[in-house]
């Protein structure tokens, strides 16, 4: 007999997620992920003017509001007919800003969203570290929040659960620290305001690239012994997550860190495509289509270039996520995408580094799809990215041009990809009258957790889901730590609400 | 031990203003979350969604149970969704709305957290598409007599929130503005502090961003924005917008985002002679 399970809302991620599973036989055989709310943002991007809209679609989402500056920046720029003209210095403190986000980025969501799920925060005593006595006491005193899972297959030895919590509260300090970095270059954290159309708004001199360089020392420390050894551990103890949560082995990224070398632009994490971890080749953004046939959009397909889909309530469907599909196909987007894609290209150094952590892990790169797998690529990216922070700022030249003068054009169209934390970024515009009269966001969370398409495939989170086996089935852990792995960020993926209708719905496809 | 306990809810947001929480420099997030925060009193963070360790059902019994037995402050992060009955933002099977008036009913008072849940912010922007609206107009228009204070910001500096629930726990009079921001807080115009003051008063004006002086013309909020940012500054006292070399984008007003539009070109010049 078929058992459902509704988990709602899912915690330690970013926004309002409800998953629903459908389990048979201890095996999970059909799921249903739907985000829980709707601000339509794009809507009220029309009429704005074209800079404006990297503030505003900062406020997408407070984790990653990087993500959405960079690419609304580029396509700004690409509108405006400015790309080539952009200076080096800017791009080198664009980068700095995108490179401390996901550093931060990757220590919050291992420590602060994902390390509970694997680590048994009751099992504390006192005398380990005056952090570990701050989480004794607050046990004395019998508060319930933000702490406390039961009945969870928990598998690390004292000591190591002993290690991973006090880092816990140590990553706290940390993450901070990567929050500190950024805004010596984007002014503050949430919501920077260095990056504009046609540079950065400030120059750097000696005493930013002094006081970055502390931090970065202070970061790129707790990284490489702590972040690494927990990981390591972690990965040991719960080694069958590597054979869990794998999605199709289709991969997808944009591309981030652009710099220029000699006089060509040039990104720093490359872009790319791979099919069922195989087939490589080079992305075109033009093969790019949203599926909305099972969402409550007009019609069957978009193109994010020029459709505005229109909610319609009265369709068949049963999600309001967009699926976006590239060559009609569905795609994995994230760390994993991106660093299968530079490994398979050979680009340096991302192929030595993750040459050394899969030879230190004994894994090979296949184990890259798999809920552990993806906290090993943040983790790998945060490595490399604090590394070439440090190289960043010894190319830049403080003498030179931060920022170049644009005219906004009265009528053009631009396309902007990057790369957020969670994955591939995209923001298409259009102007006109020098106002924005286009804008579609497509976010990594929609490429990861949209509905089935128009030809009945999974969304790789859905994906990710079926077949696993559940051990508890009032607990199922296995779901939440593969939803987790995914890192979702629902207020990213902007264009999805509930609505009565679901509920109806709802039994036509459970049967 | 006094608990003061705090249920954070999340409506319609982005999730900036609790990652701003975490960046807190003066008391520490593990302060605030684990320790005392002055001898004998602490705070109680008995419900929030980013760093809870339990999900679902679960997470929905806590939130319903403590509601129950009341005695809690409500943080409210985030505007909420009313066009067609608030269908457009949903938790445990609820609708943010309908949650934010049965807590709101039970709290001690509400604590609005950034400039969504304390005047609409951005989601409210026109042409407000899910018919968004601050905490604030939702009691005023059922009529429900709550304390609501306002921490605005987008998001705002974790020192006001922290600083506004200490005054709470020492028991200290929380003076508020019209706009029921705390005035220790919000109590000075940007422009009063800037830094950059001097060349205001001697009128001389950046022209582009690659240019020094004052940021006015090329559309700073600063001269009608109420923070103390200038001299509290941001990220543990390293940068802010301002020195930063960008515009104030207000976005501590209720004029964030519509009227302070647009964030980089000149406006409303006469406004400055209020």
């Amino acid at each position: 007999m078929k058992k459902k399970i509704v988990i709602d809302p899912v915690t330690r991620i970013e926004g309002h997620l409800k998953v629903e599973v459908e389990i048979e036989n201890n095996q999970v055989v059909s799921a249903r992920c739907s985000g829980m709310l709707y601000r339509g943002i794009e809507k009220i991007l029309i009429g704005k003017n074209p800079e404006d809209a990297v503030q505003i679609t900062q406020r997408i989402c407070g984790v990653c509001p990087i993500a959405h500056a960079s690419a609304s920046t580029i396509a700004c720029e690409d509108a405006f007919g400015i790309t080539e003209k952009i200076p080096q210095n800017a791009l080198l403190v664009r980068n700095l800003i995108h490179m401390s986000n996901h550093i931060h980025n990757s220590i919050l969501h291992f420590y602060h969203l994902g390390i509970l799920d694997f680590v048994d925060v009751k099992k504390v005593k006192k005398g380990v570290s005056s952090e570990i006595d701050l989480v004794c006491k607050f046990f004395e005193r019998d508060d319930y929040s933000p702490f406390g899972l039961e009945n969870v297959d928990f598998r690390l030895p004292e000591e190591i659960n002993l290690r991973c919590l006090h880092n816990y509260i140590k990553a706290l300090e940390i993450r901070r620290y990567a929050h500190q970095l950024l805004s010596i270059f984007g002014g503050k954290m949430p919501h920077q305001c260095g990056i504009v159309p046609g540079g950065v708004t400030q120059t750097v001199d000696i005493g930013k690239i002094e006081n970055a360089i502390g931090k970065i020392k202070d970061i790129k420390e707790f990284i490489e012994l702590y972040y690494y050894r927990d990981l390591k551990d972690i990965s040991n103890y719960y080694n069958d997550y590597f054979e869990i949560g794998l999605s199709y082995g289709n991969y997808l990224a944009y591309g981030a860190f652009p710099i220029k070398e000699n006089g060509i632009i040039k990104k720093f994490q490359p872009s790319g495509v791979i099919y069922e971890n195989e087939k490589i080749e080079e992305l075109n953004s033009e093969e790019i289509t949203e599926h909305i046939v099972n969402s409550w959009y007009e019609g069957e397909t978009a193109n994010p270039k020029i459709d505005f889909p229109e909610v319609n309530f009265e369709k068949e469907g049963y999600s309001w996520i967009k699926s976006p599909r590239y060559k009609g196909k569905p795609f994995e987007v994230g760390p994993s995408a991106r660093l299968i894609i530079a490994y398979k290209k050979n680009v340096s150094p991302w192929k030595e580094e993750i040459d050394k952590i899969l030879n230190e892990l004994k894994i090979d790169i296949s184990k890259l799809n798999s809920v552990m797998g993806r906290h090993i690529s943040r983790f790998i990216e945060a490595k490399v990215l604090i590394n070439e922070c440090l190289n960043h700022l010894m190319k830049i030249k403080p003498e030179k041009e931060f920022f170049v003068e644009y005219e906004v054009p009265n009528e053009s169209i631009g396309v902007g990809l990057s790369e957020g934390a969670r994955g591939a970024v995209g923001h298409w515009i259009g102007i006109k009258n020098k106002k924005l009269s286009h804008y579609q966001v497509i976010s990594p969370t929609t490429w990861n957790a949209g509905p089935k398409d128009k030809n009945g495939n999974y969304g790789p989170l859905e994906k990710a889901l079926i077949g696993t086996k559940i051990k508890n089935q009032e607990n199922p852990v296995e779901v939440l730590r593969i939803i987790r792995s995914f890192d979702p960020c629902l207020a990213c993926a902007v264009q999805v609400l509930d609505s009565k209708k679901l509920k109806k719905k709802e039994f036509l496809i459970w049967q | 031990m006094e608990k003061i306990k705090v249920m954070w809810f999340q409506a319609g947001g982005c999730t900036g203003c609790t990652i701003s929480l975490l960046n807190s420099s003066s008391i520490k997030i593990k302060n605030l979350l684990l320790d005392e925060i002055v001898p004998g009193k602490i705070v109680c963070l008995i419900f929030q969604p980013t760093i809870m360790a339990e999900s679902g059902e679960k997470v929905i019994k806590v939130m319903k149970g403590e509601e129950e037995k009341g005695d809690f402050f409500l943080v409210v992060e985030g505007a909420i969704p009313t066009k067609n009955n608030g269908i457009y933002g949903k938790v445990g099977e609820k609708t943010f709305l309908e949650n934010i008036l049965e807590l709101g009913e039970k709290a001690n008072g509400v604590i609005c957290i950034g400039s969504c849940s304390s005047f609409g912010g951005i989601p409210k922007g026109s042409p407000n598409p899910t018919g968004c609206m601050s905490v604030k107009e939702i009691f005023e228009e059922r009529n429900i007599n709550k304390q609501v204070i306002n921490v605005p910001g987008c998001p705002p500096h974790p020192d006001w929130f922290l600083g506004t629930i200490t005054k709470i726990i020492l028991g200290q009079d929380l003076k508020l503005d019209e706009l029921n921001r705390p005035i220790d807080f919000y109590g000075k115009l940007i422009h009063e502090n800037c830094p950059r003051r001097p060349f205001f008063d001697k009128g001389f004006f950046a022209k582009s961003l690659s240019e020094e002086g004052c940021l006015y013309l090329l559309g700073c909020k600063g001269p009608f924005t109420y923070a103390d940012c200038p001299l509290r500054q941001w990220n543990g006292g390293t940068n802010w917008c301002i020195k930063n070399n960008s515009p104030c984008f207000g976005c501590t007003e209720p004029e964030f985002i519509d009227k302070n539009l647009p964030f980089f070109k000149r406006k409303n010049l006469e406004k400055i002679g209020e």
